[in-house]
């Protein structure tokens, strides 16, 4: 006869503090702004998991991936600055899951089937993109030339505005 | 879109480019400057912070799913202290608010007093100006006129730095002391005051609960939204969910910071996020992608006829019958709505490949009556999760609980007046029974058993032994049943007309079983009538009516009771010297009013009224004053009433009754 419990479902919001800890442990040990970024995020993420709060999971994804940038920026890795990104945004995605399983069906009700099948997909494309971004990138270093880049940059830019 | 499409054009254009400079490097003969290659980066930083914007204005678009778990609750009397107080005002209106609640218990303290004081009319007035009612100086104070005692002088201060905190002050001393007078009272000063600062109205609104969603698509006429061909309805088609709204913010950023610092980590890290926005673009979930028929639903019961308050377990089975897969569904099944989910969840969050199925189970608490199971309702989403759908499945399975009827363990307390038949109700008149009535002449033909012997042999004298007669009695059980009786202590704990159902159930047998006839009516929002009557058909028809009479339902209904036709209806039918059992909360002042009316028709009324009232705040103590004093006015029309304290069973509340009656 209790009210329904609607917070975020559990596994979900487990996978998303994990991805959320993994993308903080790849680019924390690079730089202080990113150690600092991605733990505010990291709170920021936990605390919306808790609360339900999908304002507070983005936020605190954004963080994440703030401070992967970060580390980006100051000469990390390219391998632990891909593993950051995606991993932020994974938690996102997983987090934001959570919450939406969790206001619509609420933690008593069984959900592992739509949970895993959704972390399962994402998790896919971030293993796709970055295993196509980064192999791109050892296979054409150099030979090049700059314009090529720029070109597809601003085609990038301007497909992403397009579709949004 | 004229923008878009001018957007997508460049943008492919200049991926050609870029692979015509891969190709052939030397067709490109100018070079581009370090400040083209900045602008294209503040321009995806740009960008960025627009797409960061729209996330943060938009709000996501996600189905909210109904609340079936929770049975729709009943209000407690005195939830709304306007209601209450209006009861007292009667007729008399005044526009303000604190003028009302004033005037309101000003009322109820003077009929408190003209009841159990001994007070006449205007000595209560009189009494309740000058303040000499009550002990309590912030009681007498709050009612009293000019000349009455004031509160002490603290709280007077504190009164005029915060002076809604004094007003409710008073009114709970106030409310108090009128409920201390009354006997009412549960002896605490403690309790919330809620004095609603808006009249609200409606079924079963108090109460800190969350509006529910209710979808009764169960029984009424939303059901017809289903044709006959129709498997399901599409409550709301395919819309974006805005989950993914944002993501290609991590693109624009990571490009726009790469090119800028030139770290191709960072523009790498672009990338990712052009890969996410691309899959959260590449959603397929068209009307057309779930067509109409795709998922159903079946559902099974674990008991055919359970008893109330048996656990019934409910299995669902859900099957994707399309040929495709489908990654996520999200159904909530349609419990009905008068019973509680005891165990499980009626929820289930499933992916299924094409022709399989998933099953879920929980359980209800059975409950008297006749309960349609609602359409499930679905929330598809593909993979992705940026678009989903809703719709109602058609599962149409009906759970019917009969109680089946008990005696009770005490004679039911019916007035003296009687039909012809023979039966228990000890008449005035002598005849053939067993209780001694008197002794009178021998008149020729008196049976020979009758003659007083023992007076024979005494003096010579022939008399005969009279006994008292007993005849049957015509009752009519009468349940009220309108919208208002749907009361009950708490939120969701079987209420009033539950109670009253139960009762008449036991008061059926009881006097099916000694011999009297006997029929059922209900007042309230249908007729509901079964003349009196015996034998074992009439038992049957009893049952069913009280477990499945739509005018009995377990939950209220919406519609507005017609009483006043009702009870002419009712004269109608009612033969004359009927007796009338009549079961009501009396929680307003219809259900004394029906009595006496019927009473001075000539029909006996006996009352038995189940009590929901509680002392949790001060409108539901006032609540209980207001039902004491109608409980009183009865008694002294001569009206027997049955007091039924809520805790306890009717056998013990009759059996108090008629021990009272006896002395």
């Amino acid at each position: 006869m209790n009210p329904i419990d609607r917070s975020p479902s559990r596994l979900s919001s487990w996978i998303s503090a994990s991805a959320a800890l993994v993308a903080l442990g790849a680019s924390g040990f690079y730089s202080w702004g990113a150690l600092v970024a991605g733990t505010l995020g990291l709170l920021l993420l936990l605390s919306g998991l808790v609360r339900g709060s999908n304002a507070a999971v983005t936020v605190g994804a954004f963080g994440l991936f703030l401070g992967g940038v970060t580390a980006g920026v100051q000469s990390a890795p390219t391998v632990p600055v891909l593993v950051s990104v995606t991993f932020a945004v994974l938690a996102w995605d997983a987090g934001g899951n959570a919450i939406s399983i969790g206001r619509q069906l609420g933690r008593e009700a069984d959900t592992i089937r739509i949970e895993v099948t959704h972390v399962a997909a994402s998790g896919l494309v971030g293993v796709v993109t970055v295993g196509l971004g980064y192999g791109l990138y050892r296979t054409g270093t150099g030979e090049q030339p700059v314009a090529a880049l720029v070109f597809s940059v601003l085609a990038a830019v301007l497909l992403i505005e397009a579709l949004d | 879109m004229n923008y878009r499409r001018l957007a997508s054009l460049v943008g492919i254009a200049a991926l050609g480019f870029s692979l015509i400079t891969i190709v052939y490097p030397g067709l490109v003969a100018f070079s581009l400057g370090p400040s083209i290659v900045s602008g294209i980066g503040v321009l995806a930083l740009v960008q960025a912070l627009r797409v960061v914007q729209t996330r943060r204005h938009e709000s996501l678009d996600e189905a909210a799913t109904p609340d079936p778990e929770l049975p729709v609750g009943t209000a407690s009397p005195g939830d709304e202290l306007e209601t209450v107080l209006n009861q007292f005002l009667g007729s008399r209106r005044t526009y303000y608010h604190r003028t009302r609640i004033r005037e309101g218990l000003r009322s109820a303290a003077v009929s408190v007093l003209t009841q159990y004081e001994a007070y006449t009319a205007t000595e209560a007035e009189e009494a309740v100006t000058a303040g000499t009612w009550t002990d309590d100086r912030y009681a007498a104070a709050f009612l009293g006129g000019e000349n009455a005692p004031s509160p002490p002088l603290r709280p007077r201060l504190r009164g005029i730095v915060r002076r809604e905190a004094a007003f409710n002050q008073g009114v709970r001393r106030t409310v108090d002391a009128i409920a201390a007078m009354a006997g009412a009272a549960s002896g605490t000063t403690e309790g919330t005051v809620d004095i609603p600062r808006r009249r609200d109205s409606g079924r079963a609104n108090a109460g800190a609960d969350p509006p529910q969603i209710q979808y009764t698509t169960a029984t009424g006429d939303e059901m017809a939204q289903f044709d006959d061909e129709t498997e399901a309805i599409v409550s709301r088609v395919s819309h974006s969910t805005g989950h993914w709204r944002g993501v290609s913010a991590v693109a624009l950023v990571g490009i726009g910071v790469g090119i800028l610092v030139e770290q191709p980590a960072v523009l790498l890290a672009g990338a990712v996020g052009i890969g996410f926005a691309a899959y959260a673009r590449s959603a397929v979930l068209s009307p057309d992608s779930l067509p109409p028929g795709s998922v159903s639903v079946s559902r099974t019961l674990g008991a055919d006829r359970p008893e109330p308050g048996d656990d019934v377990e409910v299995t669902v089975t859900v099957t994707n019958e399309s040929d495709r897969v489908l990654p996520d569904l999200r159904l909530v099944d349609g419990v009905p709505e008068a019973l509680a989910v005891a165990n499980g969840s009626p929820r289930v969050g499933t992916a299924l490949r094409p022709g399989r199925s998933t099953t879920f189970t929980y359980t209800v608490t059975a409950r008297r009556g006749v309960h349609t199971f609602g359409p499930t309702a679905l929330v598809a989403r593909d993979l992705t999760g940026s678009v989903e759908q809703e719709r109602l499945l058609r599962a149409e399975t009906t759970l019917a609980c009969v109680p089946s009827l008990r005696p009770l363990g005490e004679p039911v307390p019916l007035r003296e007046r009687a039909t012809q038949y023979v039966g228990r109700v000890e008449t005035r008149s002598g005849g053939d029974g067993l209780e001694f009535h008197a002794t009178r002449e021998y008149r020729p033909g008196d049976p020979m058993s009758r003659i007083d012997w023992n007076r024979r042999a005494r003096t010579g004298e022939l008399t005969t032994v009279e006994f008292r007669e007993e005849r049957a009695a015509t009752v009519v059980i009468v349940i009220d049943a309108r919208e208002t009786a749907y009361v009950s202590p708490a939120r969701h704990t079987p209420h009033a007309v539950d109670r009253a159902v139960d009762a008449a159930g036991r008061l059926f047998a009881t006097l099916s079983d000694s011999g009297d006839r006997v029929g059922i009516a209900a007042v309230g929002s249908e007729p509901c009538w079964l003349a009196p009557g015996s034998g074992v058909d009439h038992r049957v028809k009893a049952r069913d009516l009280l477990a499945t009479h739509r005018a009995l339902t377990p939950v209220p209904t919406a519609t507005r009771s017609t009483t006043s036709r009702s009870r002419k209806q009712l004269r109608k039918r009612l033969s004359p010297g009927t007796q009338i059992i009549f079961i009501t909360p009396l929680c307003d002042e219809y259900g004394g009013r029906f009595a006496r009316r019927l009473d001075e028709y000539g029909y006996p009324v006996t009352v038995v009224a189940p009590d929901p009232t509680v002392d949790r705040a001060v409108g539901h103590r006032l609540s209980r004053v207001a039902r004491t004093l109608r409980l009183t006015a009865l008694r002294r029309a001569g009206i027997p009433v049955v007091d039924w304290s809520w805790d306890e069973s009717v056998d013990v509340a009759l059996a108090r009754h008629n021990e009272r009656g006896s002395r």
